[in-house]
């Protein structure tokens, strides 16, 4: 199969870290930095025993530790193979950066309209979404993948397993 | 009672029609739990606690106990078909499953997965039948100190299961860590990094990080990718075509008889048995094969033995149940409950006032493994075809089921919108070559390695001197450090073999 692992297999054997490795180590530095600042707020030791701040203090130091490292030699690597040629603004692996990004959305509005909207109509939006813009399918397979999903997850979720999924906009319809 | 009259009353009881029946029940109702992600055996065996009121002890235990062993492998259907693991223990299965099934050998992974899950379960059960109740002193010899020195030895093997960089694969398990202290803290009830969100409360859901680091993640992968009509795979020709063929079995066979070795013993430990069993068999497999470039590329010894060592550890986990009363996880603190309601208290006379119990439940799982391989096997070509689905139709499924798995967990959107953002998160890591299963799985040891340290030093009156003093977390430690320098030794050793030449 193609897909995008297998960009990233590719990827992989590069020796070279991208600027957006060590984008991301640098982050996890300043998260284990604000993960040890955040942990000092918690008593290390209380009344002769550990505290609740010892455990993700610890946990933080070795974040912030590991990731600092991460970053020096991710930075050398890089610097000692300066005269390979430079990857793009998005890292190689992204081909269809509409539909990722269409995806990502989804990701996220869904759960936020999962409660208000109800989960039949959030999932045959979030679904419509997908296969219509995402996929690029016609208007009517698109509708009727959509709507088929959503009633074989609401019969399995629902009616098999007792799932109370919220209604909604539907609650005065649907019993 | 000898071992052999046991086993004959126990396969009495087990073959009787009903208890067949209660069996069969259990083992599908497991396998189905544990395809679908959000829906665990602890949930479904709470569930159905009513029901077991109106059965004997005998049939109630057989069928909770299948539900249990049956989503251990039902957890390894989704992980190599479509990369989310139903379990966890079933994450490593999803590093080389996964791996074949895109190379179009999803058959011969589901298919060692289920033998190799029923070898072990028949390894398992004569074991608990031939050394159960004399082994089971082994859970009450592990203390505090002792289940922080085997943590840390999980932890240390985590770390090297990864294809990528070791000292990127410390920092996720690091960071896993930290994950698993967000939450009340467990011993003073003091919130830590919940940002004042209710929600956060209770800590981070296993299951909702899985869905997001493994499930949606996998879906952004694909959205990322060139977009294809559906997988260009062989239609095999009949379900011979997809069992593991001789050179499958000659690789198999080593890593299914370790697995189920290692997961019988580790699994007789309460906590994290199983999982520390299915990563340590993975790292051990890799450390033993003469190719280990092909772990992480679909090599069917990474499932083969995770696979065995994880049914095997469910298994085992029965021992301390029945022959001390003592819980080894959740699902078994819920089978106890069930014992209880019928006035039975498990301990170490249970073996003697009720040997009808124990060889009954003991023999119903030789004969639910045998249940699970019959049901499984034939619907292989049907597991197997899911992955012809086109990918444009499959990646909104699978989205599908990540949002109403993780909104069943607690009937919470915030879960749900955890999924979406760790999903994110997950995608975002892999690009940057950020290995998202040492995190996982260091995020599950977390809460046992954080109890477990702060209880020994209680213990220790602040003295880390109490791991090295006693022999059991002394051995483990060391075990650990040999793990972690043992790239640095073999080099050392490597230069003066050399220089010896």
């Amino acid at each position: 199969m193609a897909d995008g692992s297998d960009s990233a297999d590719a990827a992989e054997t590069s020796a070279r870290p991208t600027r957006w490795e060590i984008v991301a180590l640098a982050l996890l530095l300043l998260l284990g930095i604000v993960g040890i600042v955040a942990a000092r707020r918690h008593a290390m030791w209380d009344y002769f025993e550990p505290g609740p701040g010892l455990f993700p203090l610890a946990t933080a130091l070795l974040v912030a530790g590991s990731a600092a490292l991460a970053v020096g030699v991710a930075v050398r690597a890089r610097l000692r193979a300066s005269g390979a040629a430079d990857e793009g603004a998005m890292p190689s692996s992204v081909e269809d950066r509409s539909r990722l990004l269409i995806y990502a959305g989804i990701a996220i509005l869904w759960p936020l309209a999962f409660e208000p909207m109800g989960f039949l109509l959030s999932s045959a939006l979030a679904l419509l979404a997908a296969f219509r813009i995402g996929e690029r399918m016609a208007w009517l397979p698109s509708l009727l993948f959509a709507a088929g999903s959503v009633l074989a997850g609401w019969l399995l979720f629902e009616r098999m397993l007792g799932v109370p999924l919220p209604r909604g906009l539907l609650a005065g319809i649907i019993s | 009672m000898d071992v052999i009259s046991g086993l004959i009353q126990g396969f009495t009881i087990s073959l009787s029609g009903a208890n067949l029946l209660w069996c069969l029940l259990g083992v599908g109702l497991g396998t189905a739990v544990g395809v679908l992600p959000g829906l665990g055996p602890t949930a479904t065996i709470s569930l159905l606690l009513p029901i077991t009121y109106r059965l004997d002890a005998t049939s109630a235990l057989i069928m909770l106990s299948g539900i249990y062993y049956g989503a251990m492998y039902g957890g390894s259907i989704t992980s190599i078909l479509v990369k989310i693991p139903g379990e966890a223990s079933s994450i490593v299965t999803c590093i080389d499953g996964y791996e074949m099934a895109r190379r179009g050998r999803a058959g011969p992974a589901l298919g060692i997965a289920a033998f190799g899950s029923f070898i072990a379960g028949v390894v398992a059960t004569l074991g608990i039948a031939a050394f159960g109740p004399p082994l089971a002193g082994l859970a009450i010899a592990f203390g505090p100190a002792e289940y922080t020195a085997l943590v840390t030895l999980g932890l240390v093997l985590v770390t090297q299961i990864g294809e990528g960089s070791r000292l990127r694969a410390f920092l996720m398990a690091g960071l896993g860590l930290l994950a698993s202290t967000i939450g009340l803290d467990p011993i003073s009830g003091t919130p830590r990094f919940t940002m004042g969100l209710a929600e956060l409360q209770d800590g981070l859901d296993i299951a909702v990080l899985a869905m997001g680091l493994f499930g949606v993640a996998e879906v952004l992968a694909l959205a990322a990718g060139p977009n294809e009509a559906a997988r260009a795979l062989d239609r095999p020709k009949g379900l011979r075509a997809l069992l593991p063929d001789a050179a499958d079995w000659r690789a198999s066979g080593g890593p299914i008889a370790r697995g189920s070795v290692l997961g019988f013993v580790l699994g007789l430990l309460p906590g994290g048995g199983a999982l520390i069993s299915s990563f340590a068999s993975y790292v051990m497999e890799k450390r033993l094969a003469r190719e280990p470039e092909r772990f992480g590329k679909g090599a069917i010894e990474g499932v083969a033995g995770p696979e065995s060592a994880n049914n095997a550890a469910a298994q085992a986990s029965f021992i301390p149940l029945l022959s001390l009363g003592i819980p080894s996880n959740v699902v078994m603190g819920v089978i106890i409950g069930a014992l209880m309601i019928q006035g039975i208290a498990p301990g170490p006379m249970l073996v003697a006032q009720r040997p009808d119990l124990f060889w009954g439940v003991i023999a119903s799982m030789l004969v639910g493994n045998l249940l699970l391989l019959v049901l499984n096997v034939p619907l292989l070509p049907l597991f197997v075809a899911l992955l012809r689905v086109p990918q444009r139709i499959l990646a909104p499924m699978i989205l599908l089921f990540c949002v109403v798995g993780s909104y069943s967990l607690q009937n919470s959107a915030f879960d749900v919108l955890l999924v979406g953002i760790f999903g994110i998160l997950g995608w975002s890591l892999r690009l940057v070559k950020l290995d998202p299963a040492p995190f996982m799985l260091a995020f599950i040891l977390g809460e046992l390695f954080e109890k477990s340290v702060r209880q020994a030093l209680l213990i220790g009156v602040g003295s880390p001197m109490i791991f090295v003093q006693k022999p059991i977390s002394a051995v483990l430690l060391a075990s650990a450090v040999l793990v972690l320098l043992w790239p640095l030794l073999r080099i050392g050793l490597g230069r003066r073999m050399g220089a010896g030449v």
